[in-house]
C-alpha cells in the first residue's frame, strides 16, 4: 500500500475547485431559473437595462467563484488516530469526526463532470441517525483508493481489537480464520455483457421512458407556448387545437410514435445506467460497479443487507433474466434510487449471489404462503376510479369527443385488469428463516427478508376491514416498511405472533 | 391455508391479543381536544372572515365551512371513539401498543430491536403533567413508536423496563 501520510489535513484535488464551482453554479441556476428567464420574456427589459443585467450576472458568477474557492480552501480532512476528521464551511464552520468503527460503507463514484476533470467522489456512510455522512466531491483516483483502503484497514484493526478483548480464549483459532479470509484476493463474481444489458433494456418497464418523454414534451410545449405568446403575440393554444386532425390514423400514429420513442429512451437509459456492470467479491463484501457517464461504485455488506428483491416480467422470463435489488440498512425509507441494482442476472448467477449473501440455497426455500383476499380488488378499484373520474372531468371541461371517451373507457379496463393482477400476485410466504413478500402487476416482485432483520410488526385495519375481518400486515425493517394488504385477520395475527416469536427467540442481531 | 414446517405449532405460540392492556391517562383526551380546538378555531376563522369581505362570492366560504365541519365531525369521532382504544401492554420480550378508530393499528416491538428511548414533554403537556415515550428502532421513522399521554411514573417505569431488556441483550 502507498505510504501517504493521512494525518496532515488535506485539501481536495486541485480540479476540485472547478468541480465545486460548476456544481454550485448549476445549483444556483436551477434554483433561480425563473428569475433568469425574466429578461427573455420582457423584451424591453433587456434593451433598457441590458448592461446592468450582464454586469450583475458576471458579478454574481465571480462572487460564486470566490465562494466556491473559499469553500474548497476550507474543506480539509485528515485521519487522526481514532477517527476521520473533516473541517468545512465558509461562514458557518463545522467539524465532523467519524470514529472508524462507525463507518459502514465507503463509496467511490464518478459522474460525467468528475470523469471530465479526472477526479472521483468519495462518500462515507454511517449507520444510525444518518447526520454524519461525509461527501468529498473531488479526489485523485489513486488517492481516493488508498484513502479507502486505509480507512477499511483502520476499521478492521479496531474490530480485531474488540474481538480480542471479548474472546481472549478462542482468539488463536478465530484469528487464523480471519487472516486466511483476509488474504483472499478480490475476485470477479459477475460481469454483465452487452447483449444481456440490451435484453435488460428491452424488457424494462417502457412506461418509464414514455413518462419521461411525455414530461419532456409537456415541459417543452409549455416553454414554447410561453415563449411564443410573449414574443409573437399569437395564441398557440387555439391554433394548435384547430390544427389537430381528429382522425384515427393521426392519433394512432401519435400513440405509436410516443411508445416507440419511449421504448427507445428506456433502452438507452438502462444501457447508460448499467453499462459494464461488475460485481467483485472482496472478503465478506461485494462491490458493485456500473454506469457509463456516471460510474457508480457501491458496496453490499453481508450484515447490512436487509431486503433482497427479485424482479421478473414476462419478457424477462422469455430472455431468462432477472433483476435483483438489494436494500441496505439506512436511516430512512429507501427510495428506488438508493437500492443497489444488479440487473440481467441468470438463474445460476442469482442462486450464487443469494448463496453468498445468506449462506443458504434459494431453491431450497419452501414457504407457507398466505394470499391477499379478493376484497383487496375494491381498494385498487376505488383508487383507479378516482383517477378515472378526475380524467373524465378534465376531458369534459376541455376536450370532449368520442376519442377521449373511448380512451377513458379503455383506461378503466386497463386499470381493472392491472388491479386483478395485483390482487392475484399479492401474498406473503414464511418459513423458519425467511419472509417472502410477493407483489406486482405485470412485473412480479419477490422481496426476501430474513426474519431476524425485522424491527417491528404492525397490524392495521381500517374501519371497513374491522367489519369484514381483514387486516394489513406491515413489516418494518431498517430499510423501509413492507405492506401486505388484506390478509384474513386470524391469519395475519398468527403470522405476527410467529414472526415476533422468531425475532425474540433468536440471538442474531439485525445488523 | 395451513402452516407447516415452521418448527413450532402456531396455536401454541403466545398470542399478543391475550395480553392485558393499560390505558393512557384520561386527562390526555382534554389535551388532544385543546390542540385540535386551536387548529379548528383558526381554520374556521378564515371562511367566517371571508363572509364579510366583498370580493368573495358567498358560496366559497359556505362550502369551505361545510367541508371543515365534516372534517371536524370525523376528527371528533376519531378522538372520542379512538381514545379508549389507545392501549399499551408489556410482555416479557416486547411492548405492544394499539390505537386508532378509523385506522386501528396494533404494533409489537421486541425489546431487542429498540435502539434508544426518549421521554418527551411538550409545552402543553407540561401544563397537564403528561409525558410521551418515544421508542426508536433502526431505519425509517415509520418504525418508531410514540406513546403519548403517560404520567411521569409510568413513562419512567416503561423506559427502565425497555432499557434493561435492551442492555441485557447487548451484553
Amino acid at each position: 500500500m502507498s505510504n501517504i501520510d493521512f494525518s496532515i489535513p488535506r485539501l481536495q484535488s486541485f480540479n476540485g475547485i472547478f468541480l465545486i464551482f460548476i456544481t454550485d453554479l448549476i445549483k444556483r441556476v436551477r434554483q433561480n431559473i425563473f428569475i433568469l428567464a425574466i429578461p427573455f420574456f420582457k423584451k424591453n427589459l433587456l434593451q433598457d437595462y441590458g448592461t446592468y443585467i450582464v454586469v450583475g450576472v458576471i458579478l454574481l458568477v465571480v462572487l460564486q467563484f470566490v465562494f466556491s474557492y473559499l469553500s474548497y480552501r476550507k474543506f480539509k480532512f485528515s485521519i487522526q488516530e481514532d477517527a476521520f476528521h473533516l473541517d468545512q464551511g465558509v461562514i458557518k464552520l463545522s467539524h465532523v469526526e467519524i470514529p472508524f468503527e462507525r463507518i459502514q460503507n465507503i463509496n467511490l463514484q464518478q459522474n460525467f463532470l468528475q470523469q471530465l476533470l479526472n477526479v472521483v467522489g468519495f462518500e462515507i456512510e454511517t449507520a444510525g441517525q444518518g447526520t454524519a455522512e461525509i461527501k468529498i466531491k473531488a479526489l485523485d483516483k489513486d488517492f481516493a483508493q488508498s484513502l479507502k483502503d486505509k480507512l477499511i484497514k483502520e476499521k478492521e484493526l479496531r474490530g480485531d481489537d474488540e474481538l480480542q478483548i471479548l474472546e481472549d480464549d478462542s482468539a488463536s483459532d478465530s484469528k487464523i480464520d480471519k487472516y486466511s479470509t483476509r488474504s483472499e484476493e478480490p475476485s470477479l463474481l459477475f460481469k454483465l455483457n452487452f447483449i444481456t444489458l440490451l435484453k435488460v433494456g428491452i424488457s424494462s418497464n417502457l412506461f418509464k421512458g414514455v413518462g419521461l418523454l411525455l414530461a419532456f414534451l409537456a415541459y417543452g410545449y409549455n416553454f414554447a407556448r410561453d415563449f411564443l405568446t410573449q414574443i409573437y403575440d399569437l395564441n398557440l393554444e387555439e391554433d394548435f387545437k384547430n390544427r389537430i386532425p381528429e382522425t384515427l390514423t393521426f392519433i394512432s400514429i401519435l400513440i405509436f410514435g410516443v411508445i416507440f420513442i419511449g421504448f427507445f429512451i428506456t433502452v438507452m437509459t438502462t444501457v447508460l445506467k448499467y453499462y459494464d456492470l461488475k460485481i467483485t467479491k472482496n472478503q465478506e463484501n461485494f462491490e458493485v460497479e456500473y454506469g457509463l457517464f456516471k460510474r457508480i461504485n457501491k458496496v453490499i455488506k453481508k450484515v447490512k443487507t436487509q431486503i433482497f428483491e427479485i424482479r421478473t416480467n414476462p419478457i424477462k422470463k422469455l430472455f431468462k433474466i432477472k433483476n435483483i435489488y438489494v436494500s441496505q440498512a439506512a436511516s430512512n425509507q429507501l427510495s428506488e434510487k438508493q437500492k443497489i441494482g444488479i440487473v440481467g442476472v441468470s438463474k445460476p448467477n442469482l442462486d450464487m449471489l443469494f448463496r453468498s449473501l445468506f449462506n443458504v440455497d434459494l431453491s431450497e426455500q419452501v414457504y407457507n404462503v398466505c394470499r391477499s383476499q379478493a376484497r383487496l380488488f375494491f381498494r385498487y378499484f376505488y383508487q383507479s376510479l378516482g383517477i378515472i373520474i378526475i380524467l373524465s372531468l378534465l376531458a369534459y371541461a376541455f376536450y370532449f369527443n368520442w376519442v377521449s371517451g373511448i380512451g377513458i373507457f379503455l383506461l378503466l379496463f386497463i386499470f381493472i385488469f392491472l388491479s386483478i393482477l395485483k390482487v392475484k400476485k399479492s401474498s406473503i410466504g414464511i418459513n423458519p428463516t425467511f419472509i417472502n413478500v410477493r407483489n406486482g402487476s405485470i412485473e412480479t416482485i419477490h422481496k426476501l427478508i430474513e426474519i431476524h432483520k425485522l424491527q417491528s410488526v404492525k397490524l392495521r385495519r381500517n374501519i371497513f376491514q374491522q367489519y369484514n375481518g381483514h387486516a394489513d400486515l406491515i413489516l418494518e425493517t431498517a430499510s423501509g416498511s413492507l405492506n401486505v394488504e388484506y390478509l384474513k385477520v386470524e391469519e395475519a395475527r398468527k403470522i405476527l405472533n410467529y414472526l415476533i416469536y422468531k425475532v425474540e427467540s433468536t440471538n442474531k442481531d439485525w445488523i | 391455508m395451513n402452516f407447516e414446517n415452521l418448527e413450532v405449532h402456531l396455536d401454541e405460540l403466545p398470542d399478543f391479543k391475550s395480553v392485558e392492556l393499560n390505558s393512557v391517562q384520561k386527562r390526555y383526551k382534554k389535551l388532544i381536544w385543546i390542540n385540535e380546538g386551536l387548529v379548528f378555531i383558526l381554520l374556521f376563522a378564515l371562511p367566517i372572515v371571508a363572509f364579510f369581505i366583498e370580493p368573495f362570492p358567498i358560496w366559497i366560504p359556505i362550502s369551505v365551512l361545510v367541508i371543515l365541519s365534516l372534517v371536524l365531525a370525523l376528527r371528533a369521532t376519531e378522538i372520542e371513539k379512538g381514545f379508549p382504544l389507545r392501549l399499551f401492554g408489556i410482555r416479557q420480550y416486547d411492548i405492544i401498543y394499539q390505537s386508532g378508530f378509523f385506522y386501528f393499528t396494533e404494533t409489537v416491538i421486541p425489546y431487542n430491536r429498540i435502539q434508544h428511548v426518549e421521554i418527551k414533554q411538550g409545552p402543553l403537556s407540561r401544563f397537564f403533567n403528561l409525558y410521551s415515550l418515544r421508542l426508536y428502532t433502526a431505519g425509517a421513522s415509520s418504525g418508531d413508536l410514540i406513546i403519548d399521554g403517560l404520567d411521569k411514573e409510568t413513562a419512567q417505569k416503561l423506559k427502565a423496563k425497555v432499557l434493561a431488556k435492551t442492555t441485557i441483550i447487548d451484553e
